[in-house]
């Protein structure tokens, strides 16, 4: 028969040890989720693991003091009453508990105790106070593992942003990718300086060897080849990343590793350029090739020229030349210019990869386009004067992209009305307006007799040698179209 | 000395005892007898509030019968004098020279049944007060101290207004328990009828020796002081009395700012313990419980309770409050 003060010492031990183990039920799910949640974060967002487990570690030190306070959550008074509930003892343990220290020698709390202990002889605590589960309990661990869930469902790599400052496993392949950048730089730049050449080309050519050079020195810094980047960019005539297919950021110290595959449209030009020398026509240069691929993104004006344009698609979409985002003021010439018909420039690339559509001439676009020759540039820069007896109507008509507004209807699929969606185009070409009779020898009028086709079109593009035997050509640029084919 | 089981077990058998002989003559309120024997060992006083012809008058003799201790009986009317209860100076002449002696009232005496208290004066009843309060009446300047035990025993009739006069709250509250008798029920009255009409009349057959009545009263008044009253409980006993005062930050029930006039005094608090201790030893306890608390609530608080006009006029009883106040208050 235990004493009843053993029995209060029983019932508390039993109680906090429940409450301890409610505690741990509450704290121990979440611990476990910050704990996984925390390796996570250090494995995806390298952070510090101090910062990473810094919640669990709150998460842990908050239920170590919760199961410290359960020893004292437990209160004598609370605990007789209980006892006093399930042995129907009518509060003599209660009285028992709280009995003033003056009284405690009264031969009547003897008399209590004897009661007590006769009250309370089968009392077991363990059987009185079975183990209940906090209510609680569930619902942190169903919140835990739900959180646990949610972290793992989530496409969390995916929002993962690659840390600014690059990794010392990066440094030396960021240099080899100089070095190699530097390289194509260099042997552009003496191709751009063979004979044949251009003035301009040439001009450029020496201007980008003196740059490879100084970019080449290990003592300037990353800040003065940037500027000396802008500055040869700013003295070359024409647009240094128009022509260099390199990445020379790399000299200024960027880390373009992550984002230049995708969005540097030089390292684009890189690969087209990789391309180009891949193409089994030795004679033609990088730019001429280049001109082709714009040749191809330009909208055909007939059936068949649509059909190549479709089925040349995928090759614009994987390292086609883009245009320069042009200024306000020439946006609206340009929308104008994109919506006619292709040039000789891209009737030499189609007769390249057609040569049935060449030797028969059936193309309505395709009026004489052959490239000789005893052109007279001047008569074919010359202003247009439209036709008064031939209105564009009958254009409309018949081609379904015109319509609507004067600038809408001579967009392209997928261009916008505020401008190209290309940029960094290297070579453009431009379209005598409607109406334009003949001007030049060699020049001919479209099958409706509604436009002039020059016989060199009007292009900033490289015009294919001429054979010996002849005079190279001038490509001619009209005076209103100069600032946009620079 | 003896050992606290065997008081315990002397004091149960000795209440069972009276109280079984009491209940020989009057039939039914059993809860009656036992309250007015719990307010004689716990030094109380009882005001008995019923219609005339229920036994009251009986009950109270028969007590005294039992217990053998001395009884008067005070019939109060409204020209009666308060040195008609306490007592009077007179004129003696013994030995040749005249002087005044101390002629005790009827208030000497160890059980007063003051019967139809209200019809008295107010200045008759507090006669009564100082005896019942300090066991002591002064007469013309003398102390005179009562016998123990001293034991008041009031009744007063409900239903008769004129010509009465209400006991005042001072002396309301000395009054331990205030217990109402009910009219008997059919079973009952067939066993009054029994009783009362046949030739035969039983007698009170006394319980206590004549020779140690009064020591084993005291002795069993002091064990009812030393029940153990734990903190709690004694917590619980002052919410009980600050639920029932009128402003109270503990006024759980709204009915008491509503309806009382004046709450219980520290009277009502000490009249409910101590009834919960009789309570605890009738049940062979030394300690009290929540169930003796409430046993005794109603009868200790019920006339403490001063009811306002808004209550008389809606008929509403301070038996009713004090039910709420029970239900309402915490034990914890």
């Amino acid at each position: 028969m235990a004493s009843p003060v053993v029995l209060l010492e029983q019932t508390r031990k039993r109680l906090v040890w429940q409450q301890r183990i409610n505690t741990l039920g509450l704290f121990f799910p979440p611990l476990l989720a910050t704990v996984v949640i925390g390796s996570v974060l250090l494995q995806l967002f390298s952070l510090s693991p101090v910062l990473a487990f810094s919640p669990a570690l709150v998460v842990s030190v908050w239920m170590i003091i919760a199961v410290w306070q359960a020893k004292h959550s437990v209160e004598s008074v609370s605990l007789a009453a209980l006892i006093d509930e399930k042995t129907h003892c009518q509060e003599r343990f209660l009285t028992l508990a709280t009995v003033p220290d003056t009284e405690s020698a009264s031969p009547l709390v003897a008399l209590l105790q004897r009661q007590i202990e006769e009250k309370t002889a089968a009392f077991s605590p363990q059987r009185a106070f079975p183990f209940v589960l906090d209510r609680r309990v569930p619902f942190t661990l169903a919140g835990s593992v739900l959180t646990l869930l949610v972290l793992f469902l989530l496409p969390l790599e995916s929002a993962i942003v690659p840390p600014e400052s690059p990794t010392p496993d990066a440094q030396p392949e960021q240099s080899e990718n100089q070095q190699q950048e530097l390289e194509k730089l260099t042997d552009f730049a003496r191709s751009l300086m063979r004979d044949g050449k251009t003035p301009q080309e040439k001009t450029a050519g020496a201007q980008l060897l003196a740059l490879a050079e100084q970019l080449k020195d290990p003592t300037i810094p990353p800040e003065e080849k940037q500027r000396l980047i802008e500055e040869t960019k700013q003295q070359m005539e024409v647009p240094l990343p128009q022509i260099i297919p390199f990445q020379l950021d790399l000299f200024a110290g960027k880390d373009d590793k992550g984002k230049g595959e995708q969005n540097n449209p030089s390292q684009q030009e890189g690969k087209q350029q990789d391309k180009d020398k891949k193409n089994p026509n030795p004679s033609q240069t990088p730019q001429q090739s280049a001109a082709g691929s714009q040749q191809q993104q330009e909208q055909p004006g007939s059936q068949k020229g649509d059909k190549k344009n479709e089925q040349q698609k995928p090759q614009e979409s994987g390292g086609g030349i883009k245009f320069n985002q042009p200024k306000p003021q020439q946006q609206g010439e340009k929308r104008e210019q994109s919506g006619q018909e292709p040039s000789g420039e891209q009737q030499k690339s189609d007769s390249q990869q057609s040569p049935d559509s060449r030797t028969q001439g059936t193309d309505p676009n395709r009026p004489g386009g052959q490239n000789g020759p005893g052109q007279d540039p001047q008569k074919q820069g010359q202003s247009p004067q439209p036709k008064p007896d031939q209105p564009g109507q009958d254009e409309k008509s018949k081609n379904p992209t015109v319509g609507g507004s004067r600038g809408e209807r001579f967009l392209k699929p997928g261009e916008q009305p505020g401008g190209f969606l290309t940029k960094d185009a290297r070579f453009v070409k431009v379209r005598v307006p409607f109406g334009n009779a003949p001007q030049g020898e060699g020049d001919k009028l479209t099958e409706n007799y509604d436009r002039a086709q020059p016989k060199t079109p009007y292009s900033n593009a490289p015009l294919k040698e001429a054979p010996p035997d002849q005079t190279q050509p001038k490509q001619p640029i009209p005076l209103e179209y100069r600032t946009i084919l620079k | 000395m003896t050992p606290p089981e065997e008081r315990v077990k002397e004091f149960r058998r000795l209440f069972a005892a009276i109280e079984e002989e009491v209940s020989r003559v009057i039939v039914g309120h059993r809860d009656a007898v036992r309250k007015v024997l719990t307010a004689f060992f716990a030094n109380g006083h009882v005001l008995i509030e019923g219609v005339p012809g229920l036994g009251k008058t009986l009950m109270v003799k028969s007590l005294s019968q039992a217990l053998g201790l001395s009884f008067k009986r005070i019939q109060f009317t409204p020209d009666l004098m308060p040195s008609d209860i306490v007592g009077t100076q007179v004129l003696a002449d013994g030995t040749g020279a005249r002087h005044f002696e101390f002629k005790q009232g009827p208030v000497f005496a160890n059980i007063v049944l003051a019967d139809e208290i209200n019809r008295a004066t107010p200045k008759t009843q507090s006669a009564l007060l100082e005896a019942m309060e300090e066991h002591q009446v002064s007469v013309f300047g003398e102390t005179h101290t009562l016998d123990s035990p001293f034991f008041v025993l009031a009744t007063q009739n409900p239903i008769e207004i004129e010509g009465t006069y209400p006991l005042p709250e001072a002396q309301l509250d000395r009054f331990l328990f205030k217990l109402i008798v009910h009219p008997p029920t059919s079973v009952e009255l067939t066993e009054i009828l029994a009783r009362t009409t046949a030739g035969t009349r039983y007698q009170i057959r006394q319980i206590l020796p004549s020779d140690r009545a009064q020591a084993l009263v005291e002795e069993m008044s002091a064990l009812v002081r030393e029940v153990l009253l734990a903190p709690p409980l004694g917590a619980y006993v002052a919410r009980l009395i600050a639920a029932a005062t009128p402003g109270s930050d503990q006024a759980v029930v709204p009915e008491v700012t509503q309806y009382f006039r004046f709450g219980p005094g520290p009277r009502g608090a000490q009249a409910i313990t101590l009834g919960a201790k009789v309570n605890a030893l009738l049940d062979g306890r030394v300690n009290v419980s929540f169930d003796d608390l409430a046993d005794v609530t109603l009868p200790a608080l019920r006339h403490r309770c001063l009811l306002n006009f808004q209550a008389e006029a809606e008929n509403v009883t301070a038996d009713h409050i004090v039910g709420m106040i029970l239900q309402k208050v915490a034990k914890k």
